[in-house]
């Protein structure tokens, strides 16, 4: 069998169906002709630097974007005064979805950093200049009004044509936040969880009525003019029990932390069975910094110098990798095949993410897929080149992957 | 320095004013001719309102004004899905996103706004509403009464005007506490929004000394426009600041006041009285003290409806904004415009409709003929 993926004429065929159904799209993975019975479908999205980019992966050295207040010598991309020269960093980051949308993602995932740009107004900025990636935007349900976040969402989709998705962001360790409030985990979950009641309700029941412990509404639920869009596709994440549950009986996707497949598989299995024990059946999403090359050995070179930049003593920076951890090789922070954990100490973000040559690393995400994941989360510094270098390297070859194992399955 | 802002048609518009129903938008009948968004002749084009909302604000634009007003309302496109999206496609326009202390944590508003001020270079400004109280407010998930909603206005601001410049803020008020609240570099210390506020009772006036740039208020007869001025400048004063005044309404202007006053007659033998008399006993009544005024009734004539040199009748045109206007030629309105600005108008928000056409119409017509209050004026404007 040959592998599809690399048939410029079967992608071609893939891109005319695309552009055919301008609403959201995913890969019909398996079929020249449309999905098969059981087809696997994956969906990949590209996470959006919302607070600085650059070739570096400390968060520090980054230098596009005023974001790192360490940076002596501004670049072009730090320049955010409109009336200065008319330059924002929204219009990287509009470069970025561009890109994402012509080498083939489905989305753009706008993270929640306190220091970052706000994924609503991101969203909002950009939803028209992508026709057709889904915007997955980041929030946390104390922070907002269900009610009237069930209202922006209903306008956005009448505006992107149904492109909105909520990362609901619930578990959260920092002892002070910089919102200034404390809400425990579990008072987290339970905000939640009433957020996405009455979200469900106001957008699907109208007249709706709830009385909760955090909300209450009397005869919501949009009129005539508002209705018929389609709910946000809800992801959720956390590996406290409570979150699990929530998850199992919320969440359309449930993301889980980058582990070793076998982690993954287990997993997936117990969430498979709690979210069976309420009728229900999740997707399920991993979120990964990618390092991928010509081959493993230049990944890691390439991870080898770049970490080697963002530890050395002279970088001044604000919180140092030394003081907060005892500096470790690249190597003490491999994780797995393929798999390294050095991300986390350099940058916000989840720790674990892929270094490896295209080949290899199209193996691991298809074995992911095989494992259960349907969603991934990518990211690179720098993010609009690297979005190219995925979308054309790596995503098809996983895609070939997926398809023959699925047929192999079938 | 005068601002004049244009008012953005968020739940429908029509392309004639003498029709019964929207016809751009979803809120009126999927009909032949309507500008559906995301229907033409009854097929999809992918269109949707928000594209004709851009347009309007474009021509706003273009036509002169300083900003556009996004209001809000249950069946409404929401305000900062539009502000995004205008902030991209404009160039100088600025945005007033009408607002309810309640929908976001103060911080959470803070950081949404600091992004919005990054992504347009600073111009965002707030039309802040307490509330209007009744079933509409119950739909919005709120119960707190009348005065508290007042209290709660201004401990929001505190917060968020606390927290703007990046210094850590301890507050504790009724209604929001934190401890240590801080808007992260490099977020913090945009410009801040200028603070349109609305309202009319004490409790009201009282809460916009604090914080207000402008105390908005729907056109009103002079004398009881000067009261109002009045009693906010006595307010205002207690915290040592300054309330601007400024006003909304509708504007219907022609070369001749007779060929506006023929437009407003043509529309008022449209109207239909059985949907107009269905829809005010649906719609109820909430506890703001401002907006509770009688609507016109079957049987009255255009002239029934004119107060002093205004017409009372816009709202049952379906014109959206406040239900009294002006009605006359480009001269009238730019003399009447001028009486405001004399009286101490620092802001105005227009309406008219259709909404494309007639902010081309009066950027281009009227706020020319404007002279302000001082021969400096029109220096100050293009300056």
């Amino acid at each position: 069998m040959t592998n599809k993926s690399l048939d410029p004429t079967w992608i071609g065929a893939l891109r005319e169906n695309e552009s055919a159904e301008p609403c959201l799209l995913y890969w019909t993975i398996g079929s020249d002709h449309g999905p098969l019975p059981n087809a696997m479908t994956i969906e990949v999205f590209w996470r959006l630097p919302v607070h600085g980019d650059g070739r570096a992966i400390r968060a520090e050295q980054w230098n596009r974007g005023d974001y790192s207040p360490q940076r002596k010598h501004p670049h072009p991309y730090a320049r955010t005064g409109v009336r200065r020269d008319g330059y924002t960093y929204y219009d990287h980051l509009s470069q970025i979805v561009r890109a994402a949308e012509l080498t083939g993602f489905d989305g753009a995932w706008i993270p929640q950093s306190p220091a970052g740009e706000e994924p609503l107004v991101v969203a909002g900025a950009l939803a028209r200049e992508a026709r057709r990636l889904t915007f997955v935007a980041s929030l946390r349900a104390p922070l907002i009004s269900a009610v009237y976040a069930a209202k922006i969402a209903v306008s956005f989709q009448r505006l992107s044509g149904g492109r909105l998705a909520w990362n609901l962001v619930t578990e959260d360790a920092e002892e002070r936040p910089w919102y200034g409030r404390t809400f425990s985990p579990t008072e987290q979950i339970a905000r939640a969880s009433e957020f996405l009641d009455v979200v469900r309700g106001f957008w699907n029941d109208a007249p709706f009525t709830y009385r909760g412990r955090y909300n209450e509404v009397e005869n919501g639920g949009f009129s005539p003019p508002l209705q018929g869009e389609s709910l946000p596709r809800v992801y959720l994440s956390g590996a406290s029990p409570e979150a699990a549950a929530l998850s199992a009986r919320q969440a359309d996707v449930y993301v889980l932390p980058l582990a070793r497949v076998e982690v993954l598989r287990a997993q997936i299995a117990r969430l498979d069975a709690l979210s069976a024990s309420h009728g229900r059946t999740l997707r399920y999403a991993v979120e990964a910094d990618v390092v991928a090359r010509h081959s493993d050995d230049e990944a890691w070179s390439d991870v080898r110098r770049r970490w080697e930049q963002a530890t050395q003593k002279s970088v001044p920076i604000a919180v140092s990798v030394e003081q907060t951890e005892p500096l470790r090789s690249v190597e003490d922070l491999v994780a797995g095949k393929n798999l390294w954990s050095g991300f986390g100490l350099v940058r916000p973000g989840p720790a674990t993410g892929l270094v490896g040559g295209y080949v290899e690393l199209a193996d691991r995400l298809a074995e992911y897929a095989r494992a259960g994941v349907a969603t991934f989360v990518l990211s690179a510094n720098p993010h609009m080149e690297e979005a190219y270098r995925i979308g054309e390297q790596l995503l098809p070859r996983v895609r070939g992957q997926v398809s023959e194992s699925t047929r192999e399955a079938v | 320095m005068v601002q004049f802002h244009w008012r953005i048609p968020v739940h429908g518009d029509k392309g004639d004013l003498a029709k019964p129903t929207y016809t751009r938008g979803t809120w009126g009948p999927l009909l032949e001719g309507n500008q559906t968004p995301g229907l033409v002749a009854g097929r999809p084009d992918g269109n949707p309102y928000h594209d004709h909302l851009l347009e309007v604000a474009k021509s706003a634009e273009i036509a002169g004004f300083d900003g556009a007003l996004i209001p809000s309302f249950p069946d409404s496109e929401d305000p900062w899905v539009i502000a995004s999206s205008i902030a991209r496609h404009t160039k100088t326009l600025r945005f007033m996103i009408a607002y309810q202390p309640m929908w976001f944590d103060p911080l959470y508003a803070a950081k949404a706004s600091a992004s919005l001020q990054r992504l347009s270079g600073g111009r965002l400004l707030f039309n802040i509403i307490t509330g209007g109280g009744g079933p509409q407010q119950l739909w919005w998930g709120d119960r707190i009464a009348h005065d508290d909603r007042y209290v709660r206005t201004t401990e929001f601001l505190d917060v968020f005007k606390g927290v703007w410049n990046g210094t850590p803020l301890t507050y504790s008020g009724k209604f929001f506490q934190v401890k240590d609240a801080v808007l992260p570099e490099p977020l913090a210390g945009q410009i801040f929004p200028e603070l349109y506020f609305v309202g009319s009772s004490d409790a009201a006036l009282a809460a916009q000394g604090k914080h207000a740039d402008y105390d908005l208020t729907h056109l009103e007869p002079i004398e009881n426009l000067r009261r109002k001025f009045a009693r906010v400048r006595d307010l205002a004063s207690k915290d040592g600041r300054t309330v601007k005044p400024a006003v909304r309404f509708n504007i219907l202007a022609r070369p001749k006041a007779e060929e506006a006053w023929d437009e407003v007659r043509r529309a008022w033998a449209q109207v239909d009285w059985d949907t107009q008399e269905a829809r005010a006993r649906a719609r109820g009544r909430g506890d703001a003290v401002g907006s509770s005024r009688a609507l016109p009734a079957r049987g009255q004539r255009v002239e029934d409806l004119i107060v002093e040199d205004l017409w009372a009748g816009f709202g049952t045109l379906g014109s959206q904004g406040s239900p009294l206007g002006f009605v006359g030629s480009y001269e009238q309105a730019a003399e009447r415009i001028d009486g405001y600005i004399r009286e101490g108008v620092r802001g105005f928000i227009l309406s008219s409709t259709p909404a494309l056409e007639e902010a081309l119409r009066i950027g281009e017509e009227v706020l020319p003929l404007v002279r302000g209050s001082s021969p400096t004026f029109q220096e100050a404007r293009t300056g």
